[in-house]
Protein backbone atom coordinates (compact mmCIF):
# COMPACT_ATOMS: atom_id res chain seq x y z
CA UNK A 1 0.00 0.00 0.00
CA UNK A 2 3.02 2.38 0.82
CA UNK A 3 3.41 2.33 -2.89
CA UNK A 4 0.40 3.10 -4.16
CA UNK A 5 0.21 5.97 -1.27
CA UNK A 6 3.39 7.27 -2.25
CA UNK A 7 2.43 7.12 -6.35
CA UNK A 8 -0.66 8.69 -5.69
CA UNK A 9 0.44 11.55 -3.51
CA UNK A 10 3.13 12.39 -6.60
CA UNK A 11 0.07 11.68 -9.26
CA UNK A 12 -1.89 14.51 -7.64
CA UNK A 13 1.79 16.77 -6.74
CA UNK A 14 2.06 16.71 -11.07
CA UNK A 15 -1.44 18.17 -11.57
CA UNK A 16 -1.86 21.14 -12.33
CA UNK A 17 -5.12 21.69 -11.73
CA UNK A 18 -4.72 21.24 -7.90
CA UNK A 19 -3.52 24.60 -7.81
CA UNK A 20 -7.18 25.61 -7.82
CA UNK A 21 -7.68 24.91 -4.30
CA UNK A 22 -5.75 27.48 -2.21
CA UNK A 23 -6.42 29.86 -5.36
CA UNK A 24 -10.15 28.74 -4.62
CA UNK A 25 -9.43 29.38 -0.66
CA UNK A 26 -7.60 33.01 -1.63
CA UNK A 27 -10.60 34.17 -3.65
CA UNK A 28 -13.65 33.20 -1.18
CA UNK A 29 -12.10 34.32 2.16
CA UNK A 30 -11.37 37.65 0.55
CA UNK A 31 -15.11 37.95 -1.17
CA UNK A 32 -16.23 36.65 2.04
CA UNK A 33 -18.17 33.39 0.89
CA UNK A 34 -20.93 31.64 3.24
CA UNK A 35 -19.42 29.63 5.47
CA UNK A 36 -21.59 26.58 4.76
CA UNK A 37 -21.01 26.55 0.98
CA UNK A 38 -16.94 26.97 1.90
CA UNK A 39 -17.30 23.89 3.78
CA UNK A 40 -19.24 22.02 1.41
CA UNK A 41 -17.30 23.25 -1.59
CA UNK A 42 -13.93 21.73 -0.01
CA UNK A 43 -15.16 18.68 1.28
CA UNK A 44 -16.19 17.93 -2.56
CA UNK A 45 -13.22 18.78 -3.66
CA UNK A 46 -10.98 17.58 -1.81
CA UNK A 47 -12.72 14.15 -2.01
CA UNK A 48 -12.91 14.16 -6.30
CA UNK A 49 -8.62 14.06 -6.05
CA UNK A 50 -8.89 10.15 -4.89
CA UNK A 51 -11.37 9.85 -7.80
CA UNK A 52 -8.82 11.69 -10.44
CA UNK A 53 -5.95 9.36 -9.15
CA UNK A 54 -8.06 6.44 -9.88
CA UNK A 55 -8.55 8.14 -13.55
CA UNK A 56 -5.26 8.62 -13.99
CA UNK A 57 -4.40 4.79 -12.89
CA UNK A 58 -7.10 3.91 -15.68
CA UNK A 59 -5.24 5.95 -18.71
CA UNK A 60 -2.88 3.96 -21.01
CA UNK A 61 -3.66 0.58 -19.63
CA UNK A 62 -2.19 2.16 -16.37
CA UNK A 63 -4.59 -0.52 -14.80
CA UNK A 64 -2.39 -3.44 -16.54
CA UNK A 65 0.60 -2.03 -15.69
CA UNK A 66 -0.34 -0.88 -12.06
CA UNK A 67 -1.27 -4.85 -11.26
CA UNK A 68 2.19 -6.50 -12.62
CA UNK A 69 3.28 -4.74 -9.40
CA UNK A 70 3.60 -6.28 -5.99
CA UNK A 71 -0.47 -4.82 -5.46
CA UNK A 72 -3.32 -6.97 -5.32
CA UNK A 73 -6.54 -6.00 -6.06
CA UNK A 74 -7.95 -5.95 -2.47
CA UNK A 75 -4.64 -3.41 -1.18
CA UNK A 76 -5.69 -1.40 -4.11
CA UNK A 77 -9.50 -0.85 -3.27
CA UNK A 78 -8.23 -0.12 0.89
CA UNK A 79 -5.82 2.45 -0.39
CA UNK A 80 -8.26 3.97 -3.04
CA UNK A 81 -11.25 3.99 0.08
CA UNK A 82 -8.23 5.12 2.79
CA UNK A 83 -7.69 8.08 0.25
CA UNK A 84 -11.06 9.24 0.21
CA UNK A 85 -11.87 9.10 3.76
CA UNK A 86 -8.37 11.17 4.27
CA UNK A 87 -9.30 13.82 1.60
CA UNK A 88 -12.78 14.21 3.50
CA UNK A 89 -11.28 14.56 6.48
CA UNK A 90 -8.77 17.05 4.88
CA UNK A 91 -11.52 19.09 3.21
CA UNK A 92 -13.63 19.35 5.79
CA UNK A 93 -10.92 20.81 7.83
CA UNK A 94 -9.57 22.75 5.53
CA UNK A 95 -13.38 23.85 4.67
CA UNK A 96 -13.89 25.01 8.49
CA UNK A 97 -10.55 27.08 8.80
CA UNK A 98 -11.28 29.04 5.69
CA UNK A 99 -15.17 29.72 6.95
CA UNK A 100 -13.78 30.93 10.33
CA UNK A 101 -10.83 33.75 8.42
CA UNK A 102 -13.82 34.03 5.71
CA UNK A 103 -16.12 35.13 8.85
CA UNK A 104 -13.31 37.06 10.40
CA UNK A 105 -12.07 38.90 7.21
CA UNK A 106 -15.62 40.23 6.80
CA UNK A 107 -16.56 40.56 10.06
CA UNK A 108 -19.36 38.24 10.94
CA UNK A 109 -19.85 36.49 13.79
CA UNK A 110 -19.96 32.71 12.74
CA UNK A 111 -22.47 30.16 13.83
CA UNK A 112 -20.57 27.35 15.10
CA UNK A 113 -24.11 24.81 15.30
CA UNK A 114 -25.38 25.58 11.39
CA UNK A 115 -21.97 25.84 9.81
CA UNK A 116 -21.09 22.38 12.36
CA UNK A 117 -24.74 20.94 11.09
CA UNK A 118 -24.01 22.17 7.58
CA UNK A 119 -20.41 19.94 7.48
CA UNK A 120 -21.87 16.78 8.58
CA UNK A 121 -24.74 17.53 5.64
CA UNK A 122 -22.30 17.78 3.19
CA UNK A 123 -20.29 14.91 4.82
CA UNK A 124 -22.68 12.81 3.99
CA UNK A 125 -23.77 14.26 0.55
CA UNK A 126 -20.28 14.32 -0.85
CA UNK A 127 -19.52 10.89 0.40
CA UNK A 128 -22.67 9.16 -1.11
CA UNK A 129 -21.58 11.41 -4.29
CA UNK A 130 -17.80 10.03 -4.13
CA UNK A 131 -18.96 6.35 -2.90
CA UNK A 132 -21.36 5.89 -5.56
CA UNK A 133 -18.54 6.93 -8.20
CA UNK A 134 -15.83 4.69 -7.19
CA UNK A 135 -17.57 1.38 -8.14
CA UNK A 136 -19.80 2.75 -10.87
CA UNK A 137 -15.91 3.78 -12.46
CA UNK A 138 -14.34 1.00 -11.78
CA UNK A 139 -17.16 -1.03 -13.60
CA UNK A 140 -17.79 1.68 -16.37
CA UNK A 141 -15.15 3.92 -16.62
CA UNK A 142 -14.70 7.57 -15.77
CA UNK A 143 -16.85 8.78 -18.53
CA UNK A 144 -20.25 6.30 -17.83
CA UNK A 145 -19.57 6.82 -14.28
CA UNK A 146 -20.44 10.56 -13.95
CA UNK A 147 -23.57 9.80 -16.17
CA UNK A 148 -24.49 6.96 -13.67
CA UNK A 149 -24.05 9.15 -10.82
CA UNK A 150 -25.85 11.73 -12.35
CA UNK A 151 -29.14 8.90 -13.26
CA UNK A 152 -28.69 7.92 -9.08
CA UNK A 153 -28.54 11.41 -7.69
CA UNK A 154 -31.66 11.84 -10.04
CA UNK A 155 -33.33 8.79 -8.71
CA UNK A 156 -32.87 9.56 -5.02
CA UNK A 157 -34.32 12.66 -5.18
CA UNK A 158 -37.58 11.73 -7.41
CA UNK A 159 -38.03 8.83 -4.51
CA UNK A 160 -37.45 11.13 -1.94
CA UNK A 161 -40.00 13.68 -3.48
CA UNK A 162 -42.17 11.34 -4.99
CA UNK A 163 -42.47 8.86 -1.72
CA UNK A 164 -43.37 12.17 0.25
CA UNK A 165 -46.00 13.63 -2.33
CA UNK A 166 -47.83 9.68 -2.36
CA UNK A 167 -47.42 9.72 1.57
CA UNK A 168 -48.96 13.12 2.10
CA UNK A 169 -51.55 12.41 -0.82
CA UNK A 170 -52.86 9.34 1.74
CA UNK A 171 -52.08 10.55 4.83
CA UNK A 172 -52.87 14.30 4.21
CA UNK A 173 -52.10 16.74 7.16
CA UNK A 174 -51.32 13.94 8.76
CA UNK A 175 -48.05 13.55 7.75
CA UNK A 176 -46.84 16.51 8.52
CA UNK A 177 -47.47 16.85 12.16
CA UNK A 178 -46.19 13.33 12.44
CA UNK A 179 -42.85 15.15 10.99
CA UNK A 180 -43.48 17.94 13.92
CA UNK A 181 -44.25 15.48 16.29
CA UNK A 182 -41.21 13.40 15.39
CA UNK A 183 -38.42 16.99 15.00
CA UNK A 184 -40.61 18.00 18.94
CA UNK A 185 -39.08 14.98 20.37
CA UNK A 186 -35.84 15.71 19.14
CA UNK A 187 -33.20 17.07 22.29
CA UNK A 188 -32.98 21.25 21.31
CA UNK A 189 -30.19 21.86 23.49
CA UNK A 190 -26.84 22.44 20.88
CA UNK A 191 -24.92 19.97 22.80
CA UNK A 192 -27.46 17.06 22.52
CA UNK A 193 -28.57 17.75 19.01
CA UNK A 194 -24.72 17.87 17.96
CA UNK A 195 -24.17 14.85 19.78
CA UNK A 196 -27.40 13.08 18.02
CA UNK A 197 -26.57 14.80 14.82
CA UNK A 198 -23.01 13.43 15.09
CA UNK A 199 -23.67 9.40 15.70
CA UNK A 200 -26.31 9.77 12.64
CA UNK A 201 -23.79 11.19 10.14
CA UNK A 202 -21.59 8.37 11.43
CA UNK A 203 -23.68 5.56 10.98
CA UNK A 204 -24.59 7.02 7.84
CA UNK A 205 -20.74 7.21 6.42
CA UNK A 206 -19.96 3.69 7.77
CA UNK A 207 -23.11 2.84 5.93
CA UNK A 208 -22.44 4.45 2.34
CA UNK A 209 -18.56 3.18 2.78
CA UNK A 210 -19.72 -0.24 3.59
CA UNK A 211 -21.75 -0.83 0.47
CA UNK A 212 -19.63 1.12 -1.82
CA UNK A 213 -16.54 -0.86 -0.69
CA UNK A 214 -18.74 -4.32 -0.99
CA UNK A 215 -19.89 -3.26 -4.72
CA UNK A 216 -16.14 -2.59 -5.68
CA UNK A 217 -14.54 -5.51 -4.25
CA UNK A 218 -17.42 -7.46 -6.21
CA UNK A 219 -16.43 -5.64 -9.16
CA UNK A 220 -12.91 -5.86 -8.38
CA UNK A 221 -12.87 -9.96 -7.77
CA UNK A 222 -14.05 -10.17 -11.52
CA UNK A 223 -12.20 -7.36 -13.51
CA UNK A 224 -9.65 -8.79 -15.60
CA UNK A 225 -7.01 -6.81 -17.64
CA UNK B 1 5.84 -32.18 -18.83
CA UNK B 2 9.03 -32.78 -16.82
CA UNK B 3 8.64 -32.48 -12.74
CA UNK B 4 8.34 -28.75 -12.06
CA UNK B 5 11.37 -28.94 -9.10
CA UNK B 6 13.88 -25.59 -9.36
CA UNK B 7 11.49 -24.57 -12.24
CA UNK B 8 11.13 -20.75 -12.28
CA UNK B 9 7.97 -21.07 -14.41
CA UNK B 10 5.30 -24.16 -15.46
CA UNK B 11 2.60 -24.02 -17.13
CA UNK B 12 0.65 -27.27 -17.98
CA UNK B 13 -2.63 -26.79 -19.61
CA UNK B 14 -3.44 -23.26 -18.71
CA UNK B 15 -6.70 -22.67 -20.04
CA UNK B 16 -8.45 -19.46 -20.56
CA UNK B 17 -11.51 -19.36 -22.95
CA UNK B 18 -13.38 -16.26 -24.84
CA UNK B 19 -15.81 -16.17 -27.22
CA UNK B 20 -13.59 -16.69 -30.27
CA UNK B 21 -10.58 -17.88 -28.78
CA UNK B 22 -9.28 -20.61 -26.40
CA UNK B 23 -5.68 -20.83 -24.89
CA UNK B 24 -4.43 -23.67 -23.63
CA UNK B 25 -0.82 -23.62 -23.04
CA UNK B 26 2.10 -25.73 -21.39
CA UNK B 27 5.37 -24.85 -20.83
CA UNK B 28 8.25 -24.34 -18.31
CA UNK B 29 10.96 -22.02 -17.73
CA UNK B 30 14.22 -23.44 -16.07
CA UNK B 31 16.50 -20.91 -13.60
CA UNK B 32 19.45 -19.63 -16.23
CA UNK B 33 17.86 -19.68 -19.14
CA UNK B 34 16.12 -17.06 -21.50
CA UNK B 35 12.78 -18.64 -23.33
CA UNK B 36 11.11 -16.56 -26.30
CA UNK B 37 7.24 -17.19 -27.11
CA UNK B 38 6.55 -16.75 -30.54
CA UNK B 39 3.25 -16.58 -32.37
CA UNK B 40 1.42 -14.99 -35.15
CA UNK B 41 -0.95 -12.09 -34.04
CA UNK B 42 -3.39 -13.75 -32.01
CA UNK B 43 -1.47 -16.79 -31.32
CA UNK B 44 -2.26 -16.22 -27.67
CA UNK B 45 1.15 -14.89 -26.56
CA UNK B 46 -0.37 -11.83 -24.65
CA UNK B 47 -2.86 -13.78 -22.77
CA UNK B 48 -0.55 -16.60 -21.52
CA UNK B 49 1.70 -13.39 -20.54
CA UNK B 50 -1.29 -11.95 -18.72
CA UNK B 51 -1.70 -15.20 -16.89
CA UNK B 52 1.50 -15.40 -15.35
CA UNK B 53 1.38 -12.14 -14.39
CA UNK B 54 -2.32 -12.80 -12.52
CA UNK B 55 -4.11 -10.14 -15.09
CA UNK B 56 -6.61 -12.52 -15.94
CA UNK B 57 -7.97 -15.87 -14.42
CA UNK B 58 -7.34 -18.82 -15.84
CA UNK B 59 -10.37 -21.14 -16.13
CA UNK B 60 -8.51 -24.34 -15.31
CA UNK B 61 -4.41 -26.39 -15.44
CA UNK B 62 -1.64 -25.31 -13.42
CA UNK B 63 0.28 -22.58 -13.12
CA UNK B 64 3.03 -22.25 -10.85
CA UNK B 65 5.89 -19.78 -10.48
CA UNK B 66 9.24 -20.50 -8.05
CA UNK B 67 7.33 -23.49 -7.72
CA UNK B 68 4.76 -21.79 -5.92
CA UNK B 69 1.01 -22.05 -7.40
CA UNK B 70 -0.56 -19.01 -8.49
CA UNK B 71 -3.60 -18.66 -6.48
CA UNK B 72 -0.83 -18.86 -3.29
CA UNK B 73 1.16 -16.12 -4.90
CA UNK B 74 1.50 -12.99 -2.66
CA UNK B 75 2.58 -9.02 -2.67
CA UNK B 76 5.94 -10.46 -2.11
CA UNK B 77 6.81 -13.36 -4.58
CA UNK B 78 4.96 -10.88 -6.88
CA UNK B 79 7.48 -8.54 -5.94
CA UNK B 80 10.57 -11.10 -7.79
CA UNK B 81 8.65 -10.69 -11.11
CA UNK B 82 9.83 -8.00 -13.65
CA UNK B 83 7.42 -7.44 -16.23
CA UNK B 84 7.27 -5.14 -19.64
CA UNK B 85 3.91 -5.71 -21.29
CA UNK B 86 2.99 -3.46 -24.60
CA UNK B 87 0.60 -0.73 -23.96
CA UNK B 88 0.89 -1.16 -20.40
CA UNK B 89 2.22 2.01 -19.06
CA UNK B 90 3.50 3.75 -15.78
CA UNK B 91 0.99 6.57 -14.71
CA UNK B 92 1.78 9.24 -17.39
CA UNK B 93 2.05 12.21 -15.02
CA UNK B 94 5.07 10.48 -13.44
CA UNK B 95 8.88 11.36 -14.24
CA UNK B 96 11.58 8.93 -13.71
CA UNK B 97 13.12 11.02 -10.70
CA UNK B 98 9.00 10.24 -9.21
CA UNK B 99 9.32 6.73 -10.08
CA UNK B 100 12.33 6.08 -7.43
CA UNK B 101 10.30 6.56 -4.09
CA UNK B 102 7.43 5.03 -5.95
CA UNK B 103 9.46 2.19 -6.72
CA UNK B 104 11.43 2.23 -3.43
CA UNK B 105 7.50 1.77 -2.09
CA UNK B 106 6.43 -1.24 -3.87
CA UNK B 107 9.70 -2.61 -3.64
CA UNK B 108 11.67 -3.08 -0.79
CA UNK B 109 14.82 -4.38 -2.65
CA UNK B 110 14.69 -1.10 -5.17
CA UNK B 111 18.38 -0.51 -6.53
CA UNK B 112 18.17 3.27 -6.83
CA UNK B 113 21.95 3.87 -7.78
CA UNK B 114 21.63 1.55 -10.36
CA UNK B 115 18.04 2.63 -11.67
CA UNK B 116 20.11 6.12 -11.41
CA UNK B 117 23.27 5.13 -13.61
CA UNK B 118 20.61 3.03 -16.22
CA UNK B 119 18.51 6.24 -16.79
CA UNK B 120 21.66 8.39 -17.00
CA UNK B 121 23.42 5.67 -19.68
CA UNK B 122 20.07 5.30 -21.81
CA UNK B 123 19.71 9.16 -21.74
CA UNK B 124 16.91 9.28 -20.38
CA UNK B 125 15.31 12.45 -18.47
CA UNK B 126 15.21 12.64 -15.01
CA UNK B 127 12.38 15.37 -15.05
CA UNK B 128 10.31 14.81 -18.11
CA UNK B 129 6.37 13.08 -17.86
CA UNK B 130 6.31 9.92 -18.86
CA UNK B 131 3.70 11.13 -21.35
CA UNK B 132 6.31 13.82 -23.09
CA UNK B 133 8.24 10.25 -23.69
CA UNK B 134 9.55 8.95 -27.37
CA UNK B 135 8.32 5.37 -27.62
CA UNK B 136 11.63 4.09 -27.09
CA UNK B 137 12.19 6.30 -24.23
CA UNK B 138 9.05 4.34 -22.53
CA UNK B 139 10.20 1.02 -23.36
CA UNK B 140 13.42 1.77 -21.87
CA UNK B 141 12.31 3.51 -19.12
CA UNK B 142 10.25 0.13 -18.68
CA UNK B 143 12.81 -2.29 -18.91
CA UNK B 144 14.65 -0.46 -16.70
CA UNK B 145 11.90 -0.66 -13.82
CA UNK B 146 12.18 -4.12 -14.54
CA UNK B 147 15.38 -4.63 -14.33
CA UNK B 148 15.77 -2.27 -11.02
CA UNK B 149 14.27 -4.23 -7.93
CA UNK B 150 16.32 -7.82 -7.89
CA UNK B 151 13.75 -9.83 -10.03
CA UNK B 152 14.28 -13.51 -10.26
CA UNK B 153 11.74 -13.61 -13.06
CA UNK B 154 10.89 -11.23 -16.28
CA UNK B 155 7.83 -11.78 -18.30
CA UNK B 156 8.53 -9.43 -21.49
CA UNK B 157 6.08 -9.23 -23.98
CA UNK B 158 7.40 -7.53 -27.18
CA UNK B 159 9.88 -5.29 -25.08
CA UNK B 160 11.30 -4.27 -28.34
CA UNK B 161 8.79 -3.70 -30.24
CA UNK B 162 9.02 -0.02 -31.75
CA UNK B 163 12.64 0.23 -31.19
CA UNK B 164 15.39 0.98 -33.94
CA UNK B 165 18.25 -1.34 -34.25
CA UNK B 166 20.42 0.82 -31.92
CA UNK B 167 17.93 0.84 -29.06
CA UNK B 168 17.11 -2.49 -29.51
CA UNK B 169 20.70 -3.68 -29.40
CA UNK B 170 20.74 -2.00 -26.14
CA UNK B 171 17.46 -3.52 -24.77
CA UNK B 172 18.76 -6.76 -25.49
CA UNK B 173 22.56 -5.85 -23.42
CA UNK B 174 20.13 -5.08 -20.41
CA UNK B 175 18.92 -8.44 -20.54
CA UNK B 176 21.89 -10.31 -21.31
CA UNK B 177 23.03 -8.40 -18.30
CA UNK B 178 20.68 -9.36 -15.66
CA UNK B 179 21.30 -13.31 -16.98
CA UNK B 180 24.75 -12.98 -15.52
CA UNK B 181 22.75 -14.19 -12.21
CA UNK B 182 21.95 -17.45 -12.98
CA UNK B 183 19.35 -18.15 -10.74
CA UNK B 184 17.45 -15.46 -13.21
CA UNK B 185 15.13 -16.19 -16.18
CA UNK B 186 13.78 -14.18 -19.18
CA UNK B 187 10.16 -15.65 -20.95
CA UNK B 188 10.12 -13.45 -24.15
CA UNK B 189 8.38 -12.58 -26.73
CA UNK B 190 9.07 -10.72 -30.11
CA UNK B 191 7.67 -10.17 -33.81
CA UNK B 192 11.54 -9.46 -34.18
CA UNK B 193 12.96 -13.39 -34.75
CA UNK B 194 16.47 -12.00 -34.84
CA UNK B 195 16.48 -10.90 -31.64
CA UNK B 196 15.54 -14.18 -29.90
CA UNK B 197 17.55 -16.00 -32.65
CA UNK B 198 20.11 -14.51 -31.08
CA UNK B 199 19.46 -13.89 -27.16
CA UNK B 200 17.21 -17.68 -26.50
CA UNK B 201 17.97 -20.39 -24.99
CA UNK B 202 14.85 -22.37 -26.19
CA UNK B 203 11.62 -20.99 -28.17
CA UNK B 204 8.14 -22.33 -27.91
CA UNK B 205 6.22 -21.58 -31.12
CA UNK B 206 2.41 -21.42 -30.07
CA UNK B 207 -0.74 -21.33 -32.68
CA UNK B 208 -3.89 -20.55 -32.33
CA UNK B 209 -3.57 -20.65 -28.25
CA UNK B 210 -1.58 -24.04 -27.77
CA UNK B 211 1.99 -24.57 -27.86
CA UNK B 212 2.77 -26.66 -31.25
CA UNK B 213 6.51 -26.44 -31.23
CA UNK B 214 9.40 -26.40 -28.87
CA UNK B 215 12.84 -26.50 -29.10
CA UNK B 216 16.11 -25.17 -28.51
CA UNK B 217 17.36 -22.33 -30.19
CA UNK B 218 20.70 -24.36 -30.91
CA UNK B 219 18.46 -27.23 -32.96
CA UNK B 220 16.13 -25.05 -34.69
CA UNK B 221 18.74 -22.65 -36.09
CA UNK B 222 21.18 -25.87 -37.01
CA UNK B 223 18.93 -29.09 -37.40
CA UNK B 224 16.09 -27.48 -39.08
CA UNK B 225 15.98 -27.04 -42.95
CA UNK B 226 14.27 -26.05 -45.81
CA UNK B 227 13.43 -28.33 -48.73
CA UNK B 228 12.62 -27.02 -52.17
CA UNK B 229 11.34 -29.80 -54.07
CA UNK B 230 9.23 -30.40 -57.36
CA UNK B 231 6.86 -32.53 -57.86
CA UNK B 232 8.71 -35.41 -58.89
CA UNK B 233 10.96 -35.01 -56.56
CA UNK B 234 8.46 -34.68 -53.78
CA UNK B 235 6.88 -37.89 -55.06
CA UNK B 236 10.37 -39.56 -54.41
CA UNK B 237 11.49 -38.51 -51.29
CA UNK B 238 11.81 -39.85 -47.98
CA UNK B 239 9.28 -37.94 -46.28
CA UNK B 240 9.02 -39.80 -42.62
CA UNK B 241 11.35 -36.44 -41.21
CA UNK B 242 9.30 -33.93 -42.92
CA UNK B 243 7.40 -31.86 -40.06
CA UNK B 244 5.08 -29.79 -42.50
CA UNK B 245 4.88 -28.93 -46.31
CA UNK B 246 3.50 -26.43 -48.36
CA UNK B 247 2.23 -25.88 -51.96
CA UNK B 248 4.57 -23.71 -53.94
CA UNK B 249 4.41 -22.79 -58.04
CA UNK B 250 7.62 -24.90 -58.20
CA UNK B 251 6.48 -28.35 -56.50
CA UNK B 252 6.85 -28.04 -52.71
CA UNK B 253 8.55 -25.88 -49.43
CA UNK B 254 8.88 -28.28 -46.91
CA UNK B 255 10.17 -28.33 -43.33
CA UNK B 256 12.56 -30.96 -41.52
CA UNK B 257 13.92 -30.94 -38.53
CA UNK B 258 16.66 -33.28 -40.38
CA UNK B 259 18.03 -31.33 -42.41
CA UNK B 260 21.64 -33.46 -42.33
CA UNK B 261 20.15 -36.28 -43.29
CA UNK B 262 18.59 -34.72 -46.13
CA UNK B 263 21.96 -33.23 -47.73
CA UNK B 264 23.52 -36.50 -47.18
CA UNK B 265 20.97 -38.29 -48.71
CA UNK B 266 19.59 -36.21 -51.44
CA UNK B 267 23.04 -33.84 -52.09
CA UNK B 268 21.29 -33.05 -55.85
CA UNK B 269 18.07 -31.06 -53.75
CA UNK B 270 18.21 -27.45 -52.83
CA UNK B 271 17.98 -27.84 -49.23
CA UNK B 272 18.42 -24.76 -47.26
CA UNK B 273 19.01 -23.18 -43.27
CA UNK B 274 15.98 -21.63 -42.44
CA UNK B 275 14.98 -18.69 -40.01
CA UNK B 276 12.87 -18.82 -36.73
CA UNK B 277 10.42 -16.69 -39.09
CA UNK B 278 10.66 -19.32 -41.89
CA UNK B 279 9.96 -22.46 -39.51
CA UNK B 280 7.40 -20.15 -37.93
CA UNK B 281 5.30 -20.02 -41.80
CA UNK B 282 5.43 -23.14 -43.00
CA UNK B 283 4.39 -24.51 -39.53
CA UNK B 284 1.42 -21.41 -39.23
CA UNK B 285 0.50 -22.20 -42.77
CA UNK B 286 1.46 -25.20 -44.05
CA UNK B 287 0.26 -28.97 -43.82
CA UNK B 288 1.40 -32.06 -42.36
CA UNK B 289 2.76 -34.38 -44.56
CA UNK B 290 1.37 -37.94 -45.05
Amino acid sequence: MKGLLIKDWYLLKNQKQIMIIPLMGVLFVLTGMESSFIVTFFSLLAAMLPLNTMNYDMIDNGFTYLFTLPVSKKTYLREKYLLVFFALLFGICLGFALAMLSCAVSGKKPDYFALYATGLGGLVGVSLMILITIPAQLKFGAEKARIILLIIVGAITAVVVCGYKITERIFGAKIQEGIAKFLSKLPTDNLTAGLLATGVTILLLLLIFGISYFCSSKIMEHKEF
Amino acid sequence: MKGCEHMLLTLNHVTKKYPQFKLDCSLELQPGRITGLIGSNGAGKSTTFKSILGLITPDSGELRIFDKEWKNFTEQDKALLGSVLPDADPCRLLTPADCIPVMKGFYPDFEEERYLTLCGQYGLPMKKAFSDFSTGMKVKLKVILALTHHARLLILDEPTSGLDVVMRREVLDMLRDFMENEENGILISSHISSDLENLCDDIYLMQNGQIILHEDTDILLSGYGILKLSEKQFREIDRSHILAMQKESYGYLCLTKQKDFYMDNYPDHVIEKCSIDEIMMILAKGEPVK
